[in-house]
């Protein structure tokens, strides 16, 4: 007697109630539009906000990889952001030495003297932000923010960010760039998302100077 | 010594080439005016002129391990003056220096010793001769606008003697052989947008070239004298034993990431035996390019 195989309906009654939960959480979230100015009033980029409360678990096709590439002596995305436990590699498209390390209490590392590919990479497994530079070239400086969570992004060149996909509530982020005080980095900022739509968060930031090395070379003449 | 040069160059090069590192280049150009070209002790012999200098630069930069470098390279140098043509130059150089950085990072202070040997050949053919130098730098960034160092050097600078140039034979063709010992040191403020301001000073120490008409102090002091149709007809040229003190002050613009333009004054006071003395001050313009 052939055996009959029986499905039962109730996975597909869990998967089809799963999706309307889903996309009813969807049509239910609202977005932070986050726009950045100085005093000045313009445009602050590659600064980083990270929602820190409510904390949500990663999810787990979270990307745990990424890298920061050098090219013309200089780092190609100098700001990376990335989350707690991604590997970093630094492969080096330049056909000289780069010496890449860092100080940071979130992480304190070395890549001595590397040509090409490097195979190495480097565990951030405690969220902070990762100054790197390189000992070669002074003016080298790139920053890896490492976050708790996903649920971060960078200004653009506008000074704009947009964190996506948040279900209505109240939430509290940080605000990071390179030039703000540190008692403004531990600032909380608050807000009430609305359940649809992008809730509009305008601030100031005070920045300090913009203090890095120059590349420009110094002039070549001896004592005259 | 040409051959010996060619020897050198031709092992070395493909050493280098072979060796992993990379060639840097570098191109000076700078207007700079000197109110005492001759080195002149009075009034009735100094003048002044502004010259165009050229200045091109190649090295191989290799890194030895973690913080330590090793350059070698070539340079090859034009001046021009606007009047003083016998002045006007070529210099052809070979380098190598060592750095070593102590520490990571760009506060991390740095030693540099740099070996140089010049060859000038002047339009007037009093002056050609050799030029070789050995320094040892020390710079050290405090902050990231801060940055200081010093330096000491040793220069050796040998003529090729034209016997036919001579005027007391018993002076001998040494004018132009002179050695010096300087010591310097600077302090450096870096901008926000990236200019600098330097000054510097440098206490010099041996012996250099006055030019007068005969009959001044100069020949009381002189350790040698010759003809000096360069500067000027009727003018001689004295090796004088001297210490000089100069300071100086500079600011540096970068143009772009490659480019910069530096402005430059410094005054230099000279003294040698009996109460003879001069002085200088220099004005300078250079725009520099890295490729």
């Amino acid at each position: 007697m052939p055996s009959r195989t029986h499905t039962s309906p109730l996975p597909v009654v869990l998967c089809l109630l799963a999706m309307q939960l889903f996309c009813g959480a969807l049509a239910n979230a609202g977005a932070l539009e986050v726009t950045l100015v100085d005093k000045a009033g313009k445009p602050v980029a590659d600064a980083v906000v990270e929602i820190v409360s409510p904390v949500v678990p990663l999810p787990a096709n979270v990307p745990l990889t990424a890298s920061m590439d050098q090219i013309d002596k200089e780092f190609v995305n100098p700001l990376l952001l990335v989350v707690v436990g991604t590997r970093v590699s630094f492969p080096n498209k330049d056909n000289i030495h780069h010496h890449v390390y860092s100080f940071s209490e979130a992480k304190t590392f070395e890549l001595p003297l590397w040509t090409g590919n490097n195979t190495k990479s480097v565990l951030l497994d405690k969220p902070g932000v990762v100054v790197v530079g390189c000992n070669v070239h002074d003016w080298m400086q790139g920053h890896i923010y490492v976050a708790a969570t996903q649920r971060m992004a960078k200004s653009d060149a506008r000074g704009k960010l947009l964190i996506p996909n948040l279900p209505a509530g109240g939430y509290a982020f940080r605000i990071w760039h390179a030039r703000l005080k540190a008692s403004d980095i531990s600032k909380l900022h608050n807000v009430v998302i609305e359940d649809r739509g992008n809730t509009a968060y305008p601030a100031t930031l005070e920045l300090g100077r913009d203090r890095r090395i120059r590349r420009a070379p110094s002039g070549l003449a001896r004592d005259y | 010594m040409r051959k010996q040069a060619l020897l050198i160059v031709f092992f070395l090069a493909p050493a280098l080439q072979a060796a992993p590192g990379a060639w840097e280049a570098g191109l000076a150009a700078t207007v700079a005016y000197d109110d005492n070209l001759p080195r002149a002790v009075d009034a009735a012999n100094d003048f002044g002129d502004l010259a165009t200098d050229l200045e091109a630069q190649l090295e191989r930069v290799t890194a030895l391990q973690p913080g330590r470098w090793l350059r070698v390279g070539g340079s090859l140098q034009g001046k021009a003056h606007r009047d003083t043509r016998g002045l006007d130059h070529l210099g052809i150089g070979a380098q190598i220096g060592l750095t070593q950085k102590f520490g990571l990072g760009a506060l991390a202070p740095r030693v540099s010793l740099q070996l140089e040997s010049n060859r000038l050949q002047f339009r007037n053919v009093l002056r050609d001769g050799w030029l070789h130098r050995a320094r040892l730098g020390i710079d050290r960034r405090t902050s990231l606008p801060w940055q200081f160092g010093g330096h000491v050097a040793r220069e050796w600078r040998r003529g090729d003697g034209r016997r036919a140039d001579v005027v007391n034979p018993a002076f001998g063709t040494a004018v132009f052989d002179q050695n010096n010992v300087e010591l310097g040191a600077y302090a450096q403020y870096e901008f926000s947008g990236g200019a600098r301001l330097r000054t510097s000073c440098r206490y010099r120490d041996g012996q250099t070239d006055s030019s007068a008409r005969p009959g001044g102090v100069l020949r009381n002091v002189a350790q040698a004298i010759t003809r000096d149709s360069a500067i000027g007809q009727g003018y001689v040229v004295y090796r004088v034993a001297v210490r000089t003190l100069g300071c100086a002050a500079d600011v540096d613009l970068p143009l772009t990431d490659d480019t910069s333009m530096g402005l430059g004054v410094e005054r230099l006071e000279s003294n040698a035996r009996a109460g003879v003395r001069y002085e200088r001050n220099l004005l300078r313009l250079q725009i520099t390019h890295r490729f």
